[in-house]
């Protein structure tokens, strides 16, 4: 699980790419394609190994100018599906 | 006919050969001699044709790919090509400069095969003295330069048992996934199939221990199983369905929608030493054949999940119920459903025939 100390970013052997053919941005995993939504984009953007999940909140929360409070629980629920794809790990550990 | 849509991944194996002699092999049992392999120039024309099709990753197998001298060139086109690129490969040939030459052509991700967590068991499965040793050796070698890798261990019989000390194995040689795949029973396990197939008992066991230790390891290292098909009340959608995500690529050029297709006797397969991937994919009579679902015989045509599993495998259908375009067998629906456990109350502890040109 990631808490909220952790600082997640993509984990080894995952790249982001744009997919031509399908015209979408497309995050490659070993044995894994995941297809992000804009939203999904712009959270994976902030997920640079040095945010924790504190701060990813906080800085998604102003990119959709919104609160903490009301961005957090999808976040983090996003977060947690990226992890279990194995698209994200915790820097930290 | 509709447009059909691009496939996502495909498997080149580059070569049958191999050093190794697993007898669960999912080459077939007429492995294609070193003289009929295509060039390097073919296979960096396949891998630019598939990313120009919409292919996004590509798994480079075999047999052994690492027994190709020419690896690294078909590597660096695969890269260029933009195409994702996956190393699958038994590693006891694998050296510390192949590997840096490998990591600096562009590969994304290694997949070893482990053969057991006890190293005479593993060596005696894989018909080579120390080869479970390379390995480690290799995996050890695949995270000290920061490249992901991931294990893979095929399950059968004589080692379901030793479950808990295989996720112990990966996870201490530091790999971020764990692939616990049953045997496929075509091909070679086909051949082997009473000496491999687990009994029903281990297999519950052993989904009981991976459920707890996939949730103990969350965050430090993926595990992937599925229950096998013997077991199994409804079919997988065998590589995502016929023609719809995913294809092959035989050492001797030939396409094909699955690994081990070449077993339906009637086919013919395109070559893409003269045939275009485009071509092949789109348009040839094997990829259209069992295509989408047109091709279905009840149960399966009527059945609300016929676009979830896709009426399951073709090679298993033929394999155990006679027919390639039959249900497959692992579906509780299909009047041969009961073969599969008949075959699995006929395993027993026999020898196996390991894998031979
Ligand atoms: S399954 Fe074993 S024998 Fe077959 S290619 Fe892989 S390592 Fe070689
Ligand atoms: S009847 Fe056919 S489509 Fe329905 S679950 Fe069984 S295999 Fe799948």
């Amino acid at each position: 699980m990631l808490t909220a100390e952790a600082r997640p970013r993509l984990a080894p052997g995952v790249r982001i790419q744009r997919d031509e053919a399908r015209d979408a941005w497309l995050v490659q995993a070993p044995e894994r394609l995941v297809y992000p939504d804009e939203v999904a984009m712009s959270v994976l953007a902030l997920c640079n190994g040095e945010r924790t999940v504190h701060a990813v909140i906080e800085d998604a929360a102003r990119e959709y100018g919104e609160t903490p409070d009301t961005v957090g629980d999808d976040v983090r629920a996003l977060l947690s599906e990226l992890e279990q794809y194995g698209v994200l790990v915790d820097a930290g550990r | 006919m509709p447009a059909v849509d691009p496939p996502y991944a495909f498997l080149a194996e580059l070569t049958h050969r191999c050093p190794l002699a697993c007898p669960y092999c999912s080459n077939p049992l007429d492995l294609a001699r070193a003289a009929s392999e295509l060039g390097t120039a073919d296979w960096g024309r396949i891998m630019r044709e598939a990313a120009e099709l919409g292919a996004m990753q590509v798994h480079l197998s075999g047999g052994e790919p690492l027994a190709r001298r020419d690896l690294e060139t078909i590597l660096v086109d695969a890269h260029r090509a933009g195409l994702y690129t996956n190393l699958i490969t038994a590693a006891v040939s694998l050296s510390e400069a192949r590997l840096d030459r490998l990591a600096g052509a562009g590969l994304d991700h290694v997949q070893i095969s482990l053969q057991d967590a006890d190293a005479p068991a593993a060596d005696w499965v894989a018909g080579m003295q120390g080869a479970h040793a390379r390995k480690l050796r290799a995996a050890a070698a695949v995270r000290a330069r920061g490249l992901a890798l991931t294990l893979n261990v095929v399950v059968h019989r004589h080692n379901l048992d030793r479950i808990e000390e295989v996720i112990e194995l990966a996870l201490d040689a530091g790999a971020g996934r764990l692939e616990i795949a049953h045997a496929q029973y075509h091909g070679w396990a086909l051949a082997n199939r009473a000496a491999l197939l687990p009994r029903p008992d281990q297999v519950r066991r052993a989904m009981a221990v991976v459920a707890a230790q996939t949730a103990r390891l969350r965050g430090r290292m993926a595990i992937d199983h599925v229950l096998p098909d013997h077991m199994a009340v409804r079919p997988k959608a065998c590589m995502g369905g016929w023609g719809r995500r995913f294809f092959v690529v035989t050492p001797d050029g030939r396409a094909m929608p699955c690994h081990a297709a070449a077993t339906i006797p009637d086919m013919v397969f395109p070559s893409l030493r003269d045939t275009s991937l485009r071509e092949a994919w789109g348009r040839s009579e094997a990829f259209q054949r069992f295509r989408g679902t047109d091709w279905m015989p009840d149960p399966c045509r009527s059945c609300e999940r016929r676009e979830i599993d896709w009426g399951g495998c073709r090679c298993q259908a033929l394999a155990m119920a006679g027919a390639a375009a039959a249900t497959d067998p692992a579906c509780a629906l299909s009047p041969a459903h009961g073969r599969m456990a008949a075959a699995v109350a006929a395993a027993g502890n026999e020898d196996f025939r390991p894998r031979r040109f």
